[in-house]
């Protein structure tokens, strides 16, 4: 896997040392962390036990609210769905909340096709939307860019602006409050929903969100089908427990509970709610082997403590998801051809170690790993194992390894082919292979 | 330690008992230890003589089968896991200088060898009974201090490996050890951050296994240490190798080699 350089290399390791001193400070205490862990796994385990149950629920009570709900089987379903309601409401700009899933399903190039101007609000989407570019991180989409790219970037787009934080934040907020009171449709992501209620979380520190769900007059809602937990107080509990593990804060600046459209008596707010819940691959994924991964939050917290993601970086990983659980979900929901993000860690345990809700990411690259691969994979270990396990041939392998390596290490490092031998030895020195073992085979007694 | 249940018919090639109260360690040397890194050895024998023990290297032994677990290759894993518990037949007590080989020893073997009952269950004899050089001298002996051994250096800091500290949950042993030490430990920043060794890992991905050494060898020698002392063979392998490269001046040193005295620091 390539490697962050330069400029984009410091700004992913200033950024992810930022979220790790702030979950180290506000969300550290093993106990506390692991009598949260405890409680969201069993909610969530509960509604994974029975999910046909807790949606037909959720389904109910969205729908008793005044709400519509609708299920999407694949992405290309659900951009079927989303385009619909928003042709039926006659959009010719939608505003949008940062969505994983959105991105998952690759949404916008389908609004656009249709000839619809979908507008990213957080901060973040809104300069990577800009840029053309895929977010670089899930909480900081451009975290990337220096503010004199997003200067320049601003100025193109809009009007001359100084590269000041301020600055660009208020002209910005110039053009997203346009749109968001211009807009026919706001679309958000979910971060949890309660089925015994039908209330969805939207959690954000912008408030763009807000703006999205409430502005404009139809708001469409877009969940994984794993983000949904039993019931209202489990909903409190996602809520606390996804800012904690994020960035340390027990709330995020702004959290919206929502359950259906605005009453009727209720002089603003959206007079449609549509909630579409995505499978895509989820109820696959929850009877095979690595059905854990549907625990996860989305909090980011094994991509900021993970030594390969803040070296590497999020576009490296390939497609939307990255780090530790994009490395686990991406060949799940992307195909074989993503099997080799499984090599990408070193299974150091630490992702495990700061999952909010422990899932076992170290133990699904590994089982990962193991899947059946070519003769390649067999023949090649087994003769390994051979050499390892029989102490004859161990030594026979160490008394040739040693002229090798000595042979190895004076050949110029250019003259190997490229390649991961290459880009070994470019880092390291081989080790000198001793004459003698440290085994002796008169046992026992070293001489 | 009296005998576990089933375990007496098995003393077939167990040296006679020491006189002291505990069995005599079988030392297991790993197989980088074994090919690479002979002191390492040495050391992990001369700390244990220090404590009046006489440890035994168990000749027929071999890997553990870590690397090829780690690469995905159960089959080949499962073939030496067989031979291990084979080499260590009857071994009342196995202590190692490496953290990972002994988490994988006692986390991964018995499950591996669950296709042949007989085997797994002695593996999970043996695994209950495979200790950590410094969690074996802390935990199991009660050593909190480590008279007359002299410091690694006047500084010197410490890489917490994640086979030791995360795998094997050990938050203390070689702390308290390398503190009883005259020099100064100093603490390593981002000290749980791996250093990028990873075992099939530094092979697939050698770029971002150098980076992340290079990292690791920055905050050691940001600390000011002369010394750098890990815990794990894997880690000591992978950090020597690469400060080599680097031409550092800094040195690396293996815990064994940092907790032992005359001879056995060699």
């Amino acid at each position: 896997m390539p490697i962050e350089a330069g400029r984009r290399a410091r700004a992913l390791a200033e950024f992810t040392a930022r979220l790790r001193a702030l979950r180290a400070k506000g969300f550290s205490d093993p106990r506390e962390v692991e009598a949260f862990r405890r409680r969201a796994r069993a909610a969530k385990l509960e509604y994974l036990s029975r999910p046909g149950y807790w949606l037909g629920r959720l389904a109910e009570r969205v729908e008793a609210a005044g709400g519509r709900v609708h299920f999407a089987d694949d992405a290309g379903e659900a951009n079927r769905i989303v385009l619909d309601i928003c042709r039926r409401a006659g959009a010719g700009q939608v505003v949008k909340g940062k969505s994983m899933t959105c991105e998952e399903m690759e949404l916008n190039p389908v609004l656009e096709a249709a000839g619809i101007q979908v507008s990213e609000t957080d901060l973040g989407e809104f300069i990577v939307q800009l840029a053309g570019e895929p977010p670089f991180h899930i909480l900081g989409p451009a975290m990337h860019k220096t503010r004199q790219e997003i200067a320049e970037l601003f100025s193109r787009h809009f009007e001359p602006v100084d590269p000041e934080p301020a600055a660009l934040t208020r002209l910005a907020r110039k053009v997203l409050r346009r749109r968001f009171l211009s807009a026919r449709v706001g679309i958000t992501g979910v971060n949890a929903a309660a089925c015994d209620t039908g209330t969805i979380a939207v959690i954000t520190n912008e408030g763009n969100g807000r703006f999205c769900s409430t502005l404009p007059p139809v708001h469409i809602a877009v969940m994984g089908l794993e983000k949904a937990v039993p019931t209202l107080s489990d909903l409190a509990l996602i809520s606390t427990l996804l800012p904690r593990a994020s960035l340390g804060w027990p709330l995020s600046a702004y959290v919206s509970w929502i359950s259906g459209p605005a009453g009727r008596s209720a002089g603003a707010g959206p007079r449609e709610f549509h909630l579409v819940i995505l499978d895509n691959g989820r109820s696959r994924i929850l009877e095979g082997p690595y059905w854990e991964i549907l625990l996860c939050l989305r909090c980011a917290s094994c991509l900021n403590h993970c030594p390969v993601y803040t070296t590497c970086g999020g576009p490296n990983y390939g497609w939307v998801y990255s780090g530790p659980m994009g490395a686990v979900l991406t060949p799940l929901l992307r195909g074989r051809e993503h099997d080799h993000l499984a090599h990408a860690s070193t299974l150091c345990g630490r992702c495990r170690q700061m999952c909010p809700m422990g899932i076992d990411l170290p133990g699904m690259l590994l089982r990962r790993r193991q899947e059946p691969g070519g003769a390649f994979k067999y023949l090649l270990p087994r003769l390994g194992a051979e050499i390892l396990s029989r102490r004859g041939l161990f030594e026979t392998a160490c008394r040739l390894a040693r002229p090798a390596a000595a042979a190895l290490e004076r050949l110029p490092r250019e003259a190997l082919p490229p390649g991961p031998w290459r880009a070994w030895r470019m880092g390291r020195r081989l080790p000198r292979v001793p004459r003698e073992r440290a085994v002796k085979p008169e046992g026992g007694e070293e001489s | 330690m009296p005998p576990l249940p089933g375990e007496g018919e098995e003393k077939v090639k167990m040296p006679p008992p020491a006189s002291n109260r505990y069995p005599r360690p079988a030392v297991f040397a790993t197989c980088l230890v074994d090919a690479l890194l002979p002191a390492v050895g040495r050391a992990t024998l001369a700390v244990l003589r220090a404590r009046g023990l006489e440890p035994w290297l168990p000749p027929r032994q071999v890997c553990c089968g870590q690397a090829l677990y780690k690469a995905g290759h159960l089959p080949a894993a499962r073939r030496v896991a067989r031979a291990w518990v084979e080499a260590f037949r009857g071994a009342e007590l196995i202590v190692s200088p490496s953290g990972s080989c002994v988490a994988h020893v006692r986390h991964a073997l018995p499950e591996l060898l669950s296709p042949w009952p007989e085997l797994a269950r002695r593996a999970r004899l043996l695994a209950a009974r495979t200790w950590e050089l410094s969690q074996f001298l802390h935990r199991l002996l009660g050593v909190e201090g480590l008279e007359g051994v002299p410091a690694p250096a006047e500084r010197f800091t410490y890489h917490p490996s994640c086979g030791l500290h995360r795998a094997l949950g050990e938050d203390e042993a070689p702390y308290r050890l390398l503190d009883s030490l005259p020099g100064r430990r100093l603490e390593l920043p981002r000290a749980e951050q791996c250093c990028g060794f990873g075992g099939p890992f530094a092979v697939t991905h050698p770029e971002v296994s150098a980076r992340l050494l290079g990292d690791k060898l920055a905050a050691a020698r940001s600390t000011g240490a002369e010394v750098l002392v890990v815990g794990d063979v894997g880690c000591f392998l992978h950090l020597s190798c690469g400060a080599a490269r680097r031409g550092e001046t800094m040195r690396i040193v293996h815990l064994a080699q940092a907790l032992a005295r005359g001879e056995g620091r060699g």
